[in-house]
């Protein structure tokens, strides 16, 4: 298997944006190609991420069109549909890809655009991540999902509702600074615990908020990196697991079994353990997965993680930066470009040009889990030497 | 009291399923044998819907939870709970109905 790197990354803002999916993506795509020394004919193939645009805007087919779109046309390209984690998925299948040895060249793109729809219809089109025989016709939601998690969650180790809420307030804080965050106002612990209940005890800014927006990587084997980029990140380890797909297939709905197994996986590629990781963006699409995803991840014990985010371990300057980007409470869920918008955050931090800079940060890790846990995937990236 | 609860064996391997499968996902048998469980279970997690998906709007307030059903033997199924209160996890409740295809549970006093 041969190293893969990223050469080049590129986004729109996360929010509320004019433009629809095929716009979103060939500007990120094109920043991101225009970031490195990368001609389109050296391009081999195109991987996007997106999960409700055949759903919202009735557009499919998306990688095809994109590749067309930016001066593509003629590569093998493709949508990839994994829930809220497609884009983490296409990034490791390409990843995948270029060490096996199929292509030397990847473009990678994650593109969603969700604010046009009013609330009730996005979450009817994010609950078709939901097993729909079990799940979607009792009319759980992902906030209920999530609801429930929080619900055992305290039940069994005693997490206080203020604590909970201390992630809403240090992600909303880190997007304070961050120019592609949907957020930039900071919220008190009151303003969250006074919000309205979405899925009790869950309440509104326990919630991350749907966004528009687009990211894109560009991946090449690493013995030809060094001619496409002065400062390629090294892709460590990337894997891809698959959980359960309802919430009752869980003995403990604290645990999603697919975080663990994909961090597993992904710290032995890269030979690292959690203690190794200096920067992580993780999946915080309420406030109770990022608890369990510091756990499920390694960076905790379990029952632990609340008390950490509440005694400031987890804050930039904390012994595990968690989220600096803002995370997706504070950036903002373009559903399908998340995956790839993480990576883009550690590559910046990687890259030592992050508005939340992690001082002297070497190691980085993003995470990006879809629908009950069902799949996940977790990467590790390395700084990688100046050529 | 409550209503007994028919759950699913599989003929082969005796996995037991709230809602009969397909296939069985630890042997691959198509053939399942209905199984009368006790309607007692206990709640293993809840959350009260407030903001449903456009498929469900309107039936707002309603809670949704993780229910082990059955006495020795339980199988864990995703049900709607009664009324528009906050049950705490492991509280005691009793099967009432299928309806739309949901399973139905409520406080056993209720019954």
């Amino acid at each position: 298997m041969r190293d893969v790197q990223i050469v080049g990354t590129g986004t729109t803002p996360f929010g509320v944006l004019d433009d629809g999916v095929k716009d979103l993506g060939v500007t990120a795509i094109s920043r991101a190609l225009g970031d490195c020394d990368v001609s389109r004919g050296r391009v081999d193939a195109l991987y996007a991420g997106n999960f409700v645009a055949g759903i919202l805007e009735g557009q499919e087919t998306i990688g095809p069109i994109l590749a067309d779109e930016v001066g593509l046309s003629g590569v093998p390209a493709m949508t990839i549909e994994g829930a809220c984690a497609s884009s983490g998925i296409a990034f490791q299948q390409a990843s995948q890809a270029i060490a096996s040895g199929i292509h030397d060249v990847i473009v990678v793109a994650g593109v969603e655009s969700m604010t046009k729809a009013d609330t009730a219809e996005f979450t009817r089109a994010l609950g078709s991540a939901a097993d729909q025989e079990t799940e979607g016709r009792s009319g759980l939601t992902f906030p209920g999902f999530y609801g429930m998690f929080l619900d055992r969650y305290m039940h069994e180790y005693g997490a206080t509702r203020e604590q909970v809420a201390s992630v809403s307030v240090k992600n909303r804080d880190n997007g304070t600074l961050n120019p592609r965050a949907r957020f930039n106002e900071a919220v008190s612990i009151e303003t969250v615990l006074e919000s309205d209940l979405v899925a009790d005890p869950l309440r509104l800014y326990d919630c991350c908020p749907a966004a528009d927006g687009a990211a894109a990587v560009v991946l090449a084997a690493s013995d030809i990196a060094e001619d496409l980029a002065d400062r390629p990140i090294d892709i460590l380890g990337s894997a891809h697991t698959t959980g359960h797909n309802a919430a009752h297939r869980y003995e403990d709905l604290t645990t999603l079994d697919a975080t663990v197994t994909a961090a597993e996986q992904a710290y032995e590629a890269a030979k690292v353990d959690p203690d190794d990781i200096d920067v992580v963006e993780l999946h915080d699409c309420f406030t109770p997965a990022e608890i369990g995803d510091s756990e499920d991840l390694g960076f905790f014990k379990k029952g632990e993680g609340a008390a950490a985010v509440e005694a400031g371990r987890t804050q930039i300057d904390g012994e595990i930066p968690i989220n600096p980007s803002g995370g997706l409470l504070a950036k903002g869920h373009p559903v399908g470009a998340t995956g790839v918008g993480q990576i883009y955050e550690v590559c910046r931090q990687l890259r030592g040009n992050h508005e939340n800079q992690v001082e002297g940060a070497e190691i980085g890790l993003a995470h990006n889990i879809g629908g009950s846990g069902v799949v996940c995937t977790v990467s590790v990236l390395g700084r990688g030497a100046d050529v | 009291m409550s209503e007994p609860f028919t759950a699913y064996r599989c003929a082969d391997c005796e996995e037991l399923y709230g809602r009969a499968p397909a296939a069985c996902r630890a042997c691959g048998s198509e053939t399942f044998d209905a199984a009368e469980l006790s309607g007692r279970g206990r709640l293993y997690s809840s959350t009260v819907v407030r903001v449903p998906g456009s498929d469900h709007q309107g039936q707002e307030p309603f809670v949704v939870g993780i229910v082990d059903v059955g006495d020795e033997e339980t199988v864990r199924v995703t049900a709607r709970l009664e009324g528009e209160c906050r049950y705490d996890p492991d509280s005691p409740v009793a099967f009432v109905e299928s309806r739309e295809d949901t399973f139905v549970f409520a406080p056993p006093d209720d019954k």
